[in-house]
């Protein structure tokens, strides 16, 4: 190797800079490449998340309170045991008669609403008009978590989905703090965790996994009385964009400027 | 082997080592071993929660997802405020050139830098994954997110600190002077990049607003005239390097400085609860009600109104009152109110949730109690601060050499020389 | 390695030369040597020397240019730079150039090799969305995809079909079941989560709670023939609706019926029994007639 004066030194580093550029570039569009040539080669063909708009409106009228949605996304998606922190929840909603709302989730909602077995009636006595009113993540089209993120972890898909990087995600919390709809948690150690890791914000997903090939999320599959729906708002003839059509929709507070994405029919006349 | 550290000949190696500390232990009296023992029972404690807290995800925090953010942050918010407000108030010496604060300069940017560092401990802490924080903020940099800026900001101002401590102690003036008009632009715009972490949320009427930002930079210069104000007590009450007409004539200055900050701070306090209050509108009235008769009352009647800002003000503003001791007493008591002031306003924002956050409502508040984890670390990270500025004030030379005023000639400068002789230093 | 210039020739040269070397005896006297070497009559009346001999005469003639390269040929250097050339600028330049090149390259795969490293190690260099959606995309369902058990379970599917509950999903009461469907045989359980129809399961819907909407089928748990299993009067999978008929009891077995025949308990009977709505069971067990039965009352 021939020693090189400072003057070839200084030209031979400001030369290597283009070269690391240029070969990044090239063996980064070839590894780019691979993972949608991997995944899905079977009969299938790779999903594209451009293609797809999802949406989901909640029909409170038919809610029950049962919770089976509750534990089927705990069992879908790994999701911590702890009766405090849920990806999705159900709340009874009570107007009570002076003009107060009453908002109960015992446990989440996940064992279903209790009734006390002396008086036969629910638990929290409420004798107004009462609805159930399930809860999960907006999946906002202007999402706070995702422009408040200090390294970009959390980010919104091209099919409209707001995921969480946790190898990415360095646990802060400052999502968790400003959801509006408090869709966040996170993740403790020493039990389930969605991705095998803990100490990073985990939160609905919409079932990633299950919709990218073209199911339902677990909640929407196991509600007996469709008052979750699902599909794709870019479909025409999909239960949402039927429910969207043809029902009074609103979101939960849009003062807020999030533009969520779930809707919701009939929910009591007071907001939360 | 024989090194020079701070323009003394030192041994270095273990016997050496054991040698020069029994000595160093046998010049110092009975009360400053005391002090010193204590803070190392404290630092014990702090490490046994920093260790506990350590891996990732581990349940040992009192937070919930409702209230996220507990006392590790407001412990956070409380130090590197308490830095940035000590480098607005020595700015006034060095580069508004005021003669009063001139003394204060070396002490407060130690302090500060101190200050800083554990905060920045605290917080690291607090985060699940510190080490991604620091590959996430220069390779996946979000710059609409202000908790980005506030860690950038505040990344950056650790090294101008660094850079003009070096200059000072290394006698590189120049630098010094760099570094030291870097990091007073940094002390502005840095509490307001953090009080910005708490205004953008939309969701958190406690917090959300222009409020929060000029608030804390207000603090900060109530925190940082505290704390010298706390200081420069002690230097009069030890007779500690640097005590002379000058280090009087500062905290005069300072205590007055304290006086106006203190009323500044009565002001913002008061309009605060009354804007929160007026009118009972439902999600920003219940954050000003908790505070005041919620449970979160008691702290601030108590310890942020009557302890942190009422009882200074007299002793500040009553002329019989303003001695050394009162001023000294003054700033302490400012700085435990705004530990009362931090964690007020960190809680308030939280437990007074519009909607109900991982299946878990709270009604009519949700309920944090701080783990002894956190107050561990809390305390722990307190007391190494107290126990490595205690060592600085006793090895290093933390009075202003005559010749770095940029102001001119100082009448009637320093009468201490700049290095005290062996047995004028040491706590009595 | 170090390129040599005519500046650095060291004093001895051991490089074999094809010019000739003085003799190691003879003193190294350029000058002597330029007496000695040539032999010509010439050169030696030049130097005031004596004529030469006879039989120095007859050696042939040197020419006079000799000497001074005689003189150089003693140490053995390379020429020095060449006079400024074109053609050596140009090798000159090539030559800087290439180690340019190569330590560039050389440097750009270092650092490639770096970032491979450190992208290994921290596996968030750059910005991937996309890889990470891809990641959340590859987790396995515990539920079964398209909900359906009817491939295999086409009885029992069909009677949901015709039922009440023909609006249900399986796994709604049998729990997430995509590993047994993805396990099982004709002849093998596979892995299976069943629940097992229970009132717990049925009581998690059709439990009177406030919220539920007015026309949905819901009962008061306490009072809706205690002691008995749903699926006794409304079947598994064939859901109907159905009011057990009130009759009159057999000779055995009466506890059992009477939990639906008689949900309200026996009327008109001492403490420990329970009210009863119908007298069937009176039109026997008047008060003052009282049967022995195997087993019961009493």
């Amino acid at each position: 190797m021939t020693a090189l004066s400072r003057r070839e030194l200084l030209a031979a580093g400001v030369l290597a800079v283009p070269c690391l550029a240029g070969a990044q570039t090239l063996i980064g569009r070839a590894l780019a490449s691979d993972p949608t040539k991997a995944a899905g080669t079977e009969a299938e063909t790779a999903y594209d998340p451009k293609a797809h708009e999802w949406g989901f409106v909640v029909d409170t009228r038919n809610c029950i309170g049962c919770g089976l949605c509750v534990e089927a996304c705990k069992d879908e998606n790994h999701v911590p045991r702890d009766p405090e922190l849920n990806r999705t929840w159900v709340e009874r909603h009570t107007q009570l008669p002076d003009g107060t709302l009453l908002v109960e989730a015992p446990e989440a909602g996940g064992a279903g609403f209790p009734v006390d077995p002396v008086t036969l009636a629910p638990m929290a006595g409420p004798k107004g008009d009462s609805a159930f009113v399930p809860r999960l993540c907006m999946q906002c089209d202007n999402p706070p978590c995702v422009s408040i993120c200090p390294v970009s972890a959390t980010y919104k898909t091209p099919d409209g989905v707001v995921l969480v990087d946790q190898e990415r995600c360095i646990g802060c919390g400052y999502c968790v703090v400003s959801c509006p709809y408090g869709a966040r948690y996170i993740v403790p150690s020493g039990g389930d965790s969605p991705t095998g890791n803990a100490g990073v914000a985990d939160k609905c997903t919409f079932c990633y996994h299950r919709i990218t090939k073209g199911a339902q999320p677990a909640c929407v599959q196991v509600c007996p009385t469709r008052a979750r729906n699902f599909g794709d708002m870019n479909d025409p003839l999909s239960p949402v964009s039927i429910l969207i059509r043809d029902e009074q929709t609103v979101t939960l507070r849009p003062e807020v400027g999030t533009k969520p994405r779930v809707r919701y029919i009939g929910l009591p006349s007071q907001e939360l | 082997m024989t090194i020079t550290l701070a323009g003394r000949t030192v041994q270095v190696g273990p016997r050496s080592a054991v040698r020069t500390l029994r000595g160093e232990v046998r010049a110092m009296s009975w009360s400053l071993r005391l002090w010193l023992l204590a803070l190392m029972g404290l630092m014990a404690v702090g490490a046994v929660g920093a260790l506990l807290a350590i891996p990732a995800g581990d349940e040992v925090f009192g937070t919930t997802p409702t209230v996220e953010w507990g006392l590790l942050i407001a412990a956070y918010v409380l130090f590197v405020v308490t830095t940035s407000g000590l480098c607005l108030v020595s700015s006034l010496g060095t580069v508004f050139g005021i003669e009063a604060f001139a003394p204060v300069a070396r002490r407060a940017v130690v302090m500060a830098a101190l200050c800083l560092m554990a905060g920045f401990g605290i917080i690291a802490l607090d985060l699940h994954w510190p080490l991604r924080l620091l590959f996430g903020v220069v390779l996946s940099p979000s710059p609409l997110s202000p908790m980005w800026w506030m860690g950038t900001v505040y990344g950056i101002y650790l090294v101008f600190l660094i850079i003009e401590l070096v200059g000072m102690f290394g006698g590189w003036h120049r630098i010094a002077r760099l570094g030291g008009s870097l990091a007073l632009v940094t002390a502005i715009v840095a509490p307001s990049t953090l009080g910005a972490v708490f205004g953008v949320l939309v969701v958190r009427p406690a917090w959300h607003g222009p409020f929060m930002p000029a608030y804390l930079l207000a603090t900060a210069v109530l925190s940082g005239a505290a704390m010298l104000a706390l200081l420069y007590a002690l230097v009069a009450r030890f007779s500690l390097r640097g005590h002379g007409p000058a280090s009087e004539r500062a905290l005069t200055a300072i205590g007055r400085l304290l006086a106006a900050a203190v009323g500044a701070g009565i002001f913002l306090t008061a309009w605060q609860m009354i804007v929160g209050l007026y009118g009972g509108e439902p999600g920003s009235s219940e954050a000003a009600q908790a505070q005041l008769t919620g449970p979160l009352a008691l702290q601030w009647w108590v310890v942020r109104v009557i302890i942190g800002l009422l009882i200074p003000f007299v002793l500040l503003v009553v002329p019989r009152l303003r001695t050394r001791a009162g001023i000294g007493i003054a700033g302490a008591l400012v700085l435990v109110g705004l530990v009362a002031d931090r964690s007020g306003f960190v809680m308030a924002g939280q437990i007074a949730p519009a909607t109900s956050a991982s299946g878990v409502v709270s009604d009519p508040w949700a309920v944090y109690t701080p783990s002894l984890v956190e107050v561990s670390i809390v305390v722990g990270a307190a007391a190494l601060v107290a126990f490595l500025y205690t060592l600085a004030e006793r090895y290093l030379d933390l009075t202003e050499p005559v010749a770095e005023h940029p102001a001119g000639s100082v009448a009637g400068s320093e009468v201490a020389p700049a290095r005290a002789p062996a047995d004028a230093r040491g706590v009595a | 390695m170090y390129r040599r210039t005519r500046h650095d020739r060291p004093a001895t040269d051991p490089q074999p030369s094809s010019l000739p070397t003085p003799e190691p005896t003879t003193p190294v006297d350029p000058q002597a040597a330029i007496t000695v070497a040539p032999t010509d009559a010439a050169a030696a009346v030049a130097h005031g020397a004596p004529a030469p001999t006879d039989a120095a005469a007859a050696q042939p003639l040197r020419p006079a240019v000799t000497p001074p390269i005689a003189a150089a040929s003693l140490v053995a250097v390379d020429p020095g730079p060449p006079a400024p050339h074109r053609r050596g600028r140009f090798r000159r330049t090539f030559v800087v150039l290439t180690r340019t090149a190569v330590a560039a390259v050389l440097l750009a795969v270092t650092g490639l090799v770096g970032l491979a490293l450190f992208d290994m190690a921290y596996a968030q260099f750059g910005s991937h969305p996309d890889k990470d959606a891809l990641a959340w995309s590859e987790h396995t369902p515990a539920y079964s995809l398209d909900g359906g058990c009817a491939g295999c379970h086409t009885v029992e599917a069909g009677h949901v079909r015709g039922s009440w509950h023909k609006d249900l999903r399986c796994e709604t009461c049998h729990g997430p079941q995509a590993l047994h469907a993805a396990t099982a045989t004709r002849t093998e359980l596979g892995d299976v989560a069943v629940e097992p129809p229970s009132r717990d399961i049925c009581r998690r819907c059709h439990e009177r709670v406030a919220g539920r909407p007015a026309d949905f089928p819901q009962v008061i748990l306490s009072t809706h023939y205690e002691g008995a299993e749903c699926a006794q009067c409304h079947g598994v999978h064939q859901i109907i609706a159905v009011t057990p008929p009130l009759i009159s009891h057999p000779r055995t077995n009466l506890p059992d019926c009477i939990v639906c025949h008689a949900p309200e308990g026996i009327k008109g009977l001492p403490d420990g029994h329970k009210a009863s709505t119908d007298a069937v069971c009176m039109t026997c067990h008047k008060p003052g007639k009282r049967l022995e039965l195997d087993g019961v009352l009493e």
